[in-house]
Protein backbone atom coordinates (compact mmCIF):
# COMPACT_ATOMS: atom_id res chain seq x y z
CA UNK A 1 0.00 0.00 0.00
CA UNK A 2 1.29 3.26 -1.08
CA UNK A 3 0.50 6.09 1.60
CA UNK A 4 0.48 9.58 0.03
CA UNK A 5 2.31 11.99 1.96
CA UNK A 6 2.88 15.71 1.92
CA UNK A 7 5.20 16.94 -0.74
CA UNK A 8 5.92 12.99 -1.72
CA UNK A 9 7.28 13.91 -4.62
CA UNK A 10 10.88 15.39 -3.05
CA UNK A 11 12.65 18.36 -4.27
CA UNK A 12 12.88 17.96 -7.57
CA UNK A 13 8.90 17.65 -8.65
CA UNK A 14 7.94 21.21 -9.65
CA UNK A 15 4.52 22.27 -9.57
CA UNK A 16 2.29 22.19 -12.92
CA UNK A 17 4.57 19.57 -14.45
CA UNK A 18 2.74 17.26 -16.83
CA UNK A 19 1.26 14.49 -15.93
CA UNK A 20 2.81 11.03 -16.42
CA UNK A 21 1.73 8.28 -18.36
CA UNK A 22 -0.08 6.32 -16.87
CA UNK A 23 -1.75 9.32 -14.93
CA UNK A 24 -5.26 10.65 -15.23
CA UNK A 25 -5.37 13.36 -12.72
CA UNK A 26 -2.79 15.18 -10.63
CA UNK A 27 -2.91 17.37 -8.22
CA UNK A 28 -0.52 19.80 -6.85
CA UNK A 29 -0.80 21.69 -3.45
CA UNK A 30 -4.47 22.68 -4.34
CA UNK A 31 -6.62 24.67 -1.71
CA UNK A 32 -10.03 25.19 -2.04
CA UNK A 33 -11.15 28.02 0.14
CA UNK A 34 -15.32 28.65 0.98
CA UNK A 35 -15.73 32.04 1.41
CA UNK A 36 -19.02 33.86 3.15
CA UNK A 37 -20.76 35.59 0.22
CA UNK A 38 -20.98 39.25 0.84
CA UNK A 39 -23.19 41.06 2.41
CA UNK A 40 -24.19 44.62 3.00
CA UNK A 41 -23.52 45.89 6.26
CA UNK A 42 -20.89 43.66 7.48
CA UNK A 43 -17.19 44.41 8.18
CA UNK A 44 -15.08 44.26 4.93
CA UNK A 45 -11.94 43.27 6.75
CA UNK A 46 -13.69 40.66 8.54
CA UNK A 47 -14.58 38.31 5.81
CA UNK A 48 -14.76 34.65 6.67
CA UNK A 49 -12.49 32.18 4.60
CA UNK A 50 -12.42 29.07 5.15
CA UNK A 51 -10.00 26.67 3.58
CA UNK A 52 -11.75 23.36 3.01
CA UNK A 53 -8.22 21.98 1.35
CA UNK A 54 -4.92 22.88 1.42
CA UNK A 55 -1.91 22.23 0.06
CA UNK A 56 -2.82 18.90 -0.95
CA UNK A 57 -0.73 16.70 -3.15
CA UNK A 58 -2.51 13.85 -5.15
CA UNK A 59 -2.15 11.76 -7.86
CA UNK A 60 -4.48 8.93 -9.43
CA UNK A 61 -3.02 6.25 -11.83
CA UNK A 62 -5.23 4.44 -14.35
CA UNK A 63 -6.86 1.05 -12.55
CA UNK A 64 -6.04 2.67 -9.57
CA UNK A 65 -8.46 2.31 -6.59
CA UNK A 66 -7.53 5.44 -3.99
CA UNK A 67 -8.99 5.74 -0.41
CA UNK A 68 -9.79 9.05 1.24
CA UNK A 69 -9.88 8.72 4.72
CA UNK A 70 -10.89 11.67 7.44
CA UNK A 71 -12.98 13.31 10.03
CA UNK A 72 -15.99 15.26 9.39
CA UNK A 73 -15.22 18.38 7.41
CA UNK A 74 -11.85 17.05 7.03
CA UNK A 75 -12.65 18.26 3.49
CA UNK A 76 -13.57 14.78 1.85
CA UNK A 77 -16.52 15.94 -0.02
CA UNK A 78 -15.22 19.39 -1.17
CA UNK A 79 -12.31 16.74 -2.62
CA UNK A 80 -14.73 14.80 -4.63
CA UNK A 81 -16.70 17.56 -6.07
CA UNK A 82 -13.06 19.05 -7.10
CA UNK A 83 -12.29 16.15 -8.89
CA UNK A 84 -15.63 15.69 -10.28
CA UNK A 85 -14.84 19.18 -11.87
CA UNK A 86 -17.84 20.84 -10.16
CA UNK A 87 -15.47 23.46 -8.43
CA UNK A 88 -11.93 24.29 -9.55
CA UNK A 89 -9.18 24.90 -7.22
CA UNK A 90 -8.53 28.35 -5.33
CA UNK A 91 -4.14 27.60 -5.37
CA UNK A 92 -2.27 25.14 -6.49
CA UNK A 93 -2.45 23.26 -10.46
CA UNK A 94 -5.20 20.30 -11.19
CA UNK A 95 -4.75 18.41 -14.06
CA UNK A 96 -6.47 15.90 -15.96
CA UNK A 97 -6.13 13.95 -18.99
CA UNK A 98 -8.14 15.49 -21.94
CA UNK A 99 -11.59 14.42 -22.14
CA UNK A 100 -11.54 12.34 -19.42
CA UNK A 101 -14.98 11.23 -18.10
CA UNK A 102 -15.06 11.48 -14.06
CA UNK A 103 -18.44 11.37 -12.30
CA UNK A 104 -19.35 11.34 -8.46
CA UNK A 105 -21.94 7.98 -7.68
CA UNK A 106 -24.86 9.17 -6.62
CA UNK A 107 -28.04 7.97 -5.29
CA UNK A 108 -29.60 11.54 -5.31
CA UNK A 109 -30.07 12.54 -9.21
CA UNK A 110 -32.57 15.22 -8.40
CA UNK A 111 -35.77 13.56 -9.19
CA UNK A 112 -39.18 15.36 -10.42
CA UNK A 113 -41.29 14.33 -7.86
CA UNK A 114 -44.31 14.49 -9.84
CA UNK A 115 -43.05 12.31 -12.53
CA UNK A 116 -42.98 8.61 -12.97
CA UNK A 117 -39.77 6.80 -12.41
CA UNK A 118 -39.60 5.98 -15.65
CA UNK A 119 -39.08 9.60 -17.20
CA UNK A 120 -37.24 10.24 -14.27
CA UNK A 121 -34.75 7.69 -15.01
CA UNK A 122 -34.50 9.35 -18.87
CA UNK A 123 -33.44 12.60 -17.73
CA UNK A 124 -31.47 11.33 -14.50
CA UNK A 125 -29.55 8.83 -16.66
CA UNK A 126 -29.26 11.87 -19.87
CA UNK A 127 -27.56 14.30 -16.95
CA UNK A 128 -24.70 11.75 -16.97
CA UNK A 129 -24.36 11.44 -19.67
CA UNK A 130 -25.89 9.30 -21.65
CA UNK A 131 -28.01 9.61 -24.93
CA UNK A 132 -32.18 9.43 -24.53
CA UNK A 133 -32.10 5.95 -26.90
CA UNK A 134 -29.41 4.40 -24.52
CA UNK A 135 -31.91 5.08 -21.51
CA UNK A 136 -34.46 4.10 -23.51
CA UNK A 137 -32.71 0.74 -23.59
CA UNK A 138 -32.00 -0.05 -20.47
CA UNK A 139 -35.16 1.06 -18.70
CA UNK A 140 -36.00 -2.81 -18.16
CA UNK A 141 -32.89 -3.10 -16.30
CA UNK A 142 -33.15 -0.59 -14.11
CA UNK A 143 -36.69 -1.46 -13.21
CA UNK A 144 -35.39 -4.77 -12.60
CA UNK A 145 -32.75 -3.71 -10.55
CA UNK A 146 -34.91 -1.49 -8.51
CA UNK A 147 -37.18 -3.96 -7.76
CA UNK A 148 -39.80 -0.90 -8.28
CA UNK A 149 -42.80 -3.22 -10.13
CA UNK A 150 -45.69 -1.27 -11.08
CA UNK A 151 -44.17 1.78 -8.71
CA UNK A 152 -41.96 2.43 -11.69
CA UNK A 153 -45.06 4.17 -13.90
CA UNK A 154 -46.26 5.93 -10.96
CA UNK A 155 -44.89 9.52 -9.83
CA UNK A 156 -42.19 9.32 -7.48
CA UNK A 157 -43.82 11.46 -4.69
CA UNK A 158 -46.04 8.18 -4.48
CA UNK A 159 -42.20 6.37 -3.40
CA UNK A 160 -40.70 6.00 -0.20
CA UNK A 161 -37.21 7.08 0.75
CA UNK A 162 -36.09 3.88 0.80
CA UNK A 163 -37.66 3.71 -3.11
CA UNK A 164 -36.40 6.54 -4.28
CA UNK A 165 -32.84 5.51 -3.21
CA UNK A 166 -33.30 2.20 -4.39
CA UNK A 167 -34.42 4.19 -8.61
CA UNK A 168 -31.35 6.32 -8.11
CA UNK A 169 -28.88 3.41 -7.08
CA UNK A 170 -30.51 1.66 -10.04
CA UNK A 171 -29.56 4.59 -12.01
CA UNK A 172 -26.36 5.12 -10.75
CA UNK A 173 -25.40 1.84 -11.74
CA UNK A 174 -25.57 3.00 -15.61
CA UNK A 175 -22.89 5.21 -15.44
CA UNK A 176 -19.51 4.16 -17.51
CA UNK A 177 -17.37 7.10 -16.39
CA UNK A 178 -13.23 6.73 -16.59
CA UNK A 179 -12.66 7.71 -13.19
CA UNK A 180 -15.57 6.54 -10.74
CA UNK A 181 -15.93 8.75 -7.62
CA UNK A 182 -17.76 6.78 -4.01
CA UNK A 183 -18.76 8.62 -1.01
CA UNK A 184 -18.29 5.49 0.75
CA UNK A 185 -19.35 1.80 -0.73
CA UNK A 186 -22.66 2.59 -1.02
CA UNK A 187 -25.74 0.71 0.22
CA UNK A 188 -29.39 1.65 -0.16
CA UNK A 189 -33.17 0.64 0.85
CA UNK A 190 -33.59 -2.32 3.36
CA UNK A 191 -31.59 -5.28 4.51
CA UNK A 192 -32.13 -7.56 0.94
CA UNK A 193 -31.12 -4.25 -1.06
CA UNK A 194 -28.60 -3.43 0.81
CA UNK A 195 -26.56 -6.68 0.40
CA UNK A 196 -27.41 -6.44 -3.36
CA UNK A 197 -26.37 -2.75 -4.04
CA UNK A 198 -22.93 -3.16 -1.69
CA UNK A 199 -22.25 -6.40 -3.93
CA UNK A 200 -22.49 -4.05 -7.33
CA UNK A 201 -20.75 -1.32 -5.60
CA UNK A 202 -18.10 -3.91 -5.57
CA UNK A 203 -17.99 -5.28 -9.05
CA UNK A 204 -18.30 -1.73 -9.87
CA UNK A 205 -15.00 -0.78 -8.02
CA UNK A 206 -13.08 -3.95 -8.36
CA UNK A 207 -14.12 -3.49 -12.59
CA UNK A 208 -10.45 -1.87 -13.21
CA UNK A 209 -11.61 1.44 -13.16
CA UNK A 210 -10.05 4.09 -11.59
CA UNK A 211 -11.67 5.33 -8.50
CA UNK A 212 -11.68 7.28 -5.95
CA UNK A 213 -13.63 6.26 -2.42
CA UNK A 214 -14.16 7.80 0.70
CA UNK A 215 -13.88 5.48 3.77
CA UNK A 216 -16.24 6.02 7.08
CA UNK A 217 -15.39 2.51 8.06
CA UNK A 218 -11.91 1.50 8.31
CA UNK A 219 -12.52 -2.57 7.52
CA UNK A 220 -12.78 -1.49 3.51
CA UNK A 221 -9.13 -0.35 2.74
CA UNK A 222 -7.58 -3.91 3.03
CA UNK A 223 -10.42 -4.69 0.29
CA UNK A 224 -10.71 -2.49 -1.82
CA UNK A 225 -7.57 0.23 -2.01
CA UNK A 226 -4.70 0.41 -3.51
CA UNK A 227 -3.35 3.53 -1.67
CA UNK A 228 -4.72 5.79 1.17
CA UNK A 229 -4.69 9.51 1.37
CA UNK A 230 -5.64 10.80 5.15
CA UNK A 231 -6.75 14.20 5.21
CA UNK A 232 -6.20 15.99 8.37
CA UNK A 233 -8.70 18.90 9.53
CA UNK A 234 -8.66 22.11 6.98
CA UNK A 235 -7.81 19.05 4.45
CA UNK A 236 -3.84 18.96 4.64
CA UNK A 237 -2.73 15.35 3.75
CA UNK A 238 -0.89 13.89 5.95
CA UNK B 1 -21.48 33.90 -27.64
CA UNK B 2 -20.54 31.20 -30.20
CA UNK B 3 -19.98 29.23 -27.43
CA UNK B 4 -23.04 29.63 -26.12
CA UNK B 5 -24.88 28.55 -28.75
CA UNK B 6 -22.58 25.70 -28.61
CA UNK B 7 -22.78 24.98 -25.00
CA UNK B 8 -27.16 24.82 -25.87
CA UNK B 9 -26.47 22.38 -28.82
CA UNK B 10 -24.34 20.19 -27.08
CA UNK B 11 -27.03 19.70 -24.46
CA UNK B 12 -29.85 19.84 -26.90
CA UNK B 13 -30.97 16.25 -25.71
CA UNK B 14 -31.51 17.23 -22.06
CA UNK B 15 -32.87 20.76 -22.45
CA UNK B 16 -35.23 18.68 -25.03
CA UNK B 17 -36.43 15.94 -22.39
CA UNK B 18 -36.24 18.65 -19.52
CA UNK B 19 -38.02 20.82 -21.40
CA UNK B 20 -41.04 18.30 -22.01
CA UNK B 21 -40.74 17.66 -18.95
CA UNK B 22 -41.35 20.50 -16.81
CA UNK B 23 -44.06 21.31 -19.08
CA UNK B 24 -45.86 17.80 -17.88
CA UNK B 25 -44.76 18.28 -14.56
CA UNK B 26 -46.17 21.74 -14.72
CA UNK B 27 -49.72 20.41 -15.98
CA UNK B 28 -50.17 17.49 -13.39
CA UNK B 29 -49.47 19.42 -10.80
CA UNK B 30 -52.52 21.93 -11.22
CA UNK B 31 -56.19 20.96 -11.04
CA UNK B 32 -56.91 22.10 -14.22
CA UNK B 33 -53.54 21.16 -15.74
CA UNK B 34 -52.85 23.25 -19.54
CA UNK B 35 -55.70 24.77 -19.65
CA UNK B 36 -54.50 27.08 -17.25
CA UNK B 37 -52.01 28.41 -20.15
CA UNK B 38 -54.95 29.73 -21.46
CA UNK B 39 -57.28 31.03 -19.05
CA UNK B 40 -54.45 32.98 -17.45
CA UNK B 41 -54.03 35.46 -20.15
CA UNK B 42 -57.74 35.38 -20.89
CA UNK B 43 -58.19 36.20 -17.05
CA UNK B 44 -56.03 39.46 -16.71
CA UNK B 45 -57.14 40.71 -20.24
CA UNK B 46 -60.61 40.60 -18.83
CA UNK B 47 -59.56 42.39 -15.78
CA UNK B 48 -57.55 45.11 -17.90
CA UNK B 49 -60.31 45.50 -20.09
CA UNK B 50 -63.10 45.86 -16.94
CA UNK B 51 -60.37 48.84 -15.44
CA UNK B 52 -59.28 50.27 -18.71
CA UNK B 53 -62.62 50.39 -20.79
CA UNK B 54 -65.36 49.66 -18.90
CA UNK B 55 -64.26 51.64 -15.82
CA UNK B 56 -62.07 54.40 -17.21
CA UNK B 57 -63.54 54.66 -20.87
CA UNK B 58 -60.42 53.97 -22.73
CA UNK B 59 -60.99 54.58 -26.51
CA UNK B 60 -58.40 52.22 -27.36
CA UNK B 61 -59.64 50.73 -31.30
CA UNK B 62 -59.68 46.95 -30.79
CA UNK B 63 -58.97 47.17 -27.33
CA UNK B 64 -59.47 43.44 -26.34
CA UNK B 65 -57.05 42.28 -29.47
CA UNK B 66 -54.57 45.09 -28.38
CA UNK B 67 -54.76 44.05 -24.75
CA UNK B 68 -54.46 40.01 -25.26
CA UNK B 69 -50.84 40.29 -27.31
CA UNK B 70 -49.96 42.85 -25.00
CA UNK B 71 -50.60 40.76 -21.86
CA UNK B 72 -48.89 37.58 -23.36
CA UNK B 73 -46.19 39.07 -24.74
CA UNK B 74 -45.31 40.62 -21.47
CA UNK B 75 -46.11 37.35 -19.42
CA UNK B 76 -43.77 34.96 -21.54
CA UNK B 77 -40.96 37.73 -21.21
CA UNK B 78 -41.76 38.02 -17.73
CA UNK B 79 -41.97 34.35 -16.87
CA UNK B 80 -38.73 33.37 -18.79
CA UNK B 81 -36.74 36.04 -17.10
CA UNK B 82 -37.92 35.09 -13.83
CA UNK B 83 -38.03 32.05 -14.49
CA UNK B 84 -34.65 31.19 -14.91
CA UNK B 85 -33.36 33.63 -11.59
CA UNK B 86 -33.59 31.04 -8.85
CA UNK B 87 -32.45 28.40 -11.28
CA UNK B 88 -28.94 27.98 -9.99
CA UNK B 89 -30.10 27.85 -6.26
CA UNK B 90 -32.40 25.49 -6.79
CA UNK B 91 -30.55 23.17 -8.78
CA UNK B 92 -27.28 23.45 -6.27
CA UNK B 93 -27.99 19.75 -5.59
CA UNK B 94 -27.57 18.77 -9.07
CA UNK B 95 -24.94 21.28 -10.21
CA UNK B 96 -22.98 20.06 -7.17
CA UNK B 97 -22.32 16.77 -8.27
CA UNK B 98 -22.30 16.98 -12.10
CA UNK B 99 -20.43 19.51 -14.10
CA UNK B 100 -22.70 20.90 -16.03
CA UNK B 101 -23.24 24.95 -17.42
CA UNK B 102 -24.56 27.01 -14.75
CA UNK B 103 -27.41 28.62 -17.13
CA UNK B 104 -28.77 24.85 -18.06
CA UNK B 105 -32.36 25.14 -16.15
CA UNK B 106 -32.32 28.57 -17.07
CA UNK B 107 -32.73 27.68 -20.63
CA UNK B 108 -35.24 24.65 -19.84
CA UNK B 109 -37.04 27.33 -17.87
CA UNK B 110 -37.08 29.57 -21.14
CA UNK B 111 -37.82 26.74 -23.46
CA UNK B 112 -40.64 25.34 -21.38
CA UNK B 113 -41.96 29.24 -21.45
CA UNK B 114 -41.74 29.88 -25.20
CA UNK B 115 -43.75 26.65 -26.04
CA UNK B 116 -46.72 27.93 -23.66
CA UNK B 117 -46.16 31.17 -25.08
CA UNK B 118 -45.95 29.68 -28.68
CA UNK B 119 -49.45 28.05 -28.04
CA UNK B 120 -50.87 30.74 -26.29
CA UNK B 121 -50.16 33.13 -29.11
CA UNK B 122 -51.99 31.04 -31.54
CA UNK B 123 -54.87 30.74 -29.79
CA UNK B 124 -54.83 34.62 -29.19
CA UNK B 125 -54.24 34.95 -33.49
CA UNK B 126 -57.22 32.79 -34.06
CA UNK B 127 -58.92 34.52 -31.83
CA UNK B 128 -58.00 37.82 -33.71
CA UNK B 129 -58.44 36.58 -37.77
CA UNK B 130 -61.92 35.29 -36.64
CA UNK B 131 -62.89 38.18 -34.56
CA UNK B 132 -61.39 41.49 -36.95
CA UNK B 133 -62.80 39.62 -40.33
CA UNK B 134 -59.66 40.47 -41.78
CA UNK B 135 -58.44 36.93 -42.35
CA UNK B 136 -54.96 36.06 -42.31
CA UNK B 137 -52.29 38.68 -42.92
CA UNK B 138 -48.71 37.97 -44.63
CA UNK B 139 -47.14 40.22 -42.30
CA UNK B 140 -47.87 37.38 -39.72
CA UNK B 141 -45.24 35.44 -41.11
CA UNK B 142 -42.99 38.02 -39.09
CA UNK B 143 -44.30 36.32 -35.72
CA UNK B 144 -41.00 33.28 -35.68
CA UNK B 145 -38.74 35.78 -36.10
CA UNK B 146 -39.58 37.96 -33.94
CA UNK B 147 -39.97 35.01 -31.31
CA UNK B 148 -36.74 34.06 -32.37
CA UNK B 149 -35.31 37.90 -31.79
CA UNK B 150 -36.81 37.87 -28.47
CA UNK B 151 -35.14 34.81 -27.41
CA UNK B 152 -31.78 36.28 -28.12
CA UNK B 153 -32.52 38.60 -25.56
CA UNK B 154 -34.15 36.76 -23.00
CA UNK B 155 -30.93 34.14 -23.62
CA UNK B 156 -28.53 36.92 -22.02
CA UNK B 157 -30.69 38.74 -19.53
CA UNK B 158 -31.49 34.55 -17.87
CA UNK B 159 -27.37 33.96 -18.35
CA UNK B 160 -26.70 37.30 -15.87
CA UNK B 161 -29.96 36.94 -14.13
CA UNK B 162 -29.55 33.45 -12.77
CA UNK B 163 -25.84 34.04 -11.70
CA UNK B 164 -26.44 37.30 -10.23
CA UNK B 165 -29.39 36.13 -8.06
CA UNK B 166 -27.90 33.23 -7.45
CA UNK B 167 -24.85 35.85 -5.38
CA UNK B 168 -27.29 38.66 -4.27
CA UNK B 169 -30.47 36.68 -3.16
CA UNK B 170 -31.86 40.32 -3.05
CA UNK B 171 -32.01 40.45 -6.97
CA UNK B 172 -34.38 38.65 -7.30
CA UNK B 173 -37.07 40.38 -5.12
CA UNK B 174 -35.83 43.89 -6.79
CA UNK B 175 -36.42 42.42 -10.15
CA UNK B 176 -40.13 41.31 -9.80
CA UNK B 177 -40.54 45.16 -8.93
CA UNK B 178 -38.99 45.84 -11.97
CA UNK B 179 -40.50 43.98 -13.54
CA UNK B 180 -43.57 45.29 -12.38
CA UNK B 181 -43.05 48.96 -13.17
CA UNK B 182 -41.92 47.13 -16.64
CA UNK B 183 -45.31 46.18 -17.33
CA UNK B 184 -47.06 49.68 -16.58
CA UNK B 185 -44.76 51.05 -18.61
CA UNK B 186 -44.32 48.85 -21.38
CA UNK B 187 -48.05 50.26 -22.83
CA UNK B 188 -50.08 46.99 -22.30
CA UNK B 189 -53.05 48.38 -21.37
CA UNK B 190 -52.92 52.00 -22.53
CA UNK B 191 -52.39 53.33 -26.46
CA UNK B 192 -48.81 53.70 -26.76
CA UNK B 193 -49.56 56.13 -29.78
CA UNK B 194 -49.99 58.87 -26.92
CA UNK B 195 -46.12 58.34 -25.83
CA UNK B 196 -45.25 62.32 -26.78
CA UNK B 197 -43.16 62.24 -29.50
CA UNK B 198 -39.79 63.63 -27.53
CA UNK B 199 -40.15 60.76 -25.03
CA UNK B 200 -40.81 57.69 -27.60
CA UNK B 201 -36.90 56.48 -27.82
CA UNK B 202 -36.74 56.63 -23.48
CA UNK B 203 -40.66 54.22 -24.08
CA UNK B 204 -38.72 51.69 -26.28
CA UNK B 205 -36.05 51.37 -24.69
CA UNK B 206 -37.81 49.02 -22.11
CA UNK B 207 -37.28 45.79 -24.54
CA UNK B 208 -40.73 44.94 -23.26
CA UNK B 209 -42.57 47.77 -24.67
CA UNK B 210 -40.19 47.16 -28.10
CA UNK B 211 -41.09 43.42 -28.28
CA UNK B 212 -44.61 44.29 -28.10
CA UNK B 213 -44.58 46.81 -30.35
CA UNK B 214 -43.07 44.62 -32.97
CA UNK B 215 -45.72 42.53 -31.91
CA UNK B 216 -48.53 44.54 -32.59
CA UNK B 217 -47.63 46.33 -35.72
CA UNK B 218 -47.19 42.78 -37.23
CA UNK B 219 -50.51 41.12 -36.16
CA UNK B 220 -53.11 44.15 -35.91
CA UNK B 221 -51.08 46.98 -38.10
CA UNK B 222 -50.66 44.03 -40.05
CA UNK B 223 -47.04 46.05 -41.24
CA UNK B 224 -43.09 44.91 -40.88
CA UNK B 225 -41.95 45.40 -37.10
CA UNK B 226 -39.53 48.35 -36.94
CA UNK B 227 -36.44 47.43 -38.01
CA UNK B 228 -34.53 49.56 -35.41
CA UNK B 229 -36.17 48.18 -32.68
CA UNK B 230 -35.73 44.36 -33.82
CA UNK B 231 -32.05 45.64 -34.13
CA UNK B 232 -32.06 47.02 -30.60
CA UNK B 233 -33.46 43.75 -29.33
CA UNK B 234 -30.92 41.81 -31.10
CA UNK B 235 -28.17 44.12 -30.24
CA UNK B 236 -28.90 43.97 -26.29
CA UNK B 237 -29.48 40.05 -26.27
CA UNK B 238 -25.76 39.41 -27.96
CA UNK B 239 -24.45 41.97 -25.61
CA UNK B 240 -25.90 40.42 -23.05
CA UNK B 241 -24.77 36.91 -23.58
CA UNK B 242 -21.53 38.02 -24.29
CA UNK B 243 -21.01 39.60 -20.99
CA UNK B 244 -23.05 36.50 -19.71
CA UNK B 245 -20.52 33.74 -21.00
CA UNK B 246 -17.52 35.87 -20.04
CA UNK B 247 -19.05 35.94 -16.49
CA UNK B 248 -20.39 32.45 -16.50
CA UNK B 249 -16.72 31.43 -17.23
CA UNK B 250 -15.52 33.13 -14.41
CA UNK B 251 -17.74 31.63 -11.58
CA UNK B 252 -18.40 28.44 -13.24
CA UNK B 253 -15.96 26.80 -10.81
CA UNK B 254 -16.30 28.73 -7.99
CA UNK B 255 -20.44 30.04 -7.32
CA UNK B 256 -21.28 26.52 -5.93
CA UNK B 257 -18.84 27.16 -2.97
CA UNK B 258 -20.80 30.22 -2.17
CA UNK B 259 -24.32 29.29 -1.89
CA UNK B 260 -25.90 27.91 0.62
CA UNK B 261 -28.57 25.84 0.07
Amino acid sequence: MRIFRKNEHGPNSSVGHSLESDELIRCEKVGVCYRTPFKLGKNFANEKEFWALRNLDLSLKKGETLGVLGRNGAGKSTLLRLLAGVISPDEGSLNKTPDLNVQLLTVSLGFERILTGRENAVMAGMLLGHTAKFMHSKLDEIKAFSELGDFFEQPVYTYSSGMVARLGFSIALQAKPDVLLLDEVLAVGDRDFKAKSREATRSLINSGKSVVLVIHDRKVIDEFCDSVINLQSHGQAL
Amino acid sequence: MIEFFQTAFKYRGILFYRTLASLRADARGLYLGYIWWFLEPVLNTALYYFIFAVVLGSKTPDFIAYLLLGTTVFQWFQACVMGSAGTIVSRAHLYRRIPLPKFLFALIAIFANTWKFCCVLAVVLIYIILSSGKGFSISMLWLPFLVLVQLVLVFGLAINMSIASAYVKDFRTFTSVLFRALMFLSGIFWDVSKVPEDFKWAFFANPGAAIIQCFRSVVLAEKSPSFVLLAYILVLGCALITIGMIWHRRIDGHILKQIRA
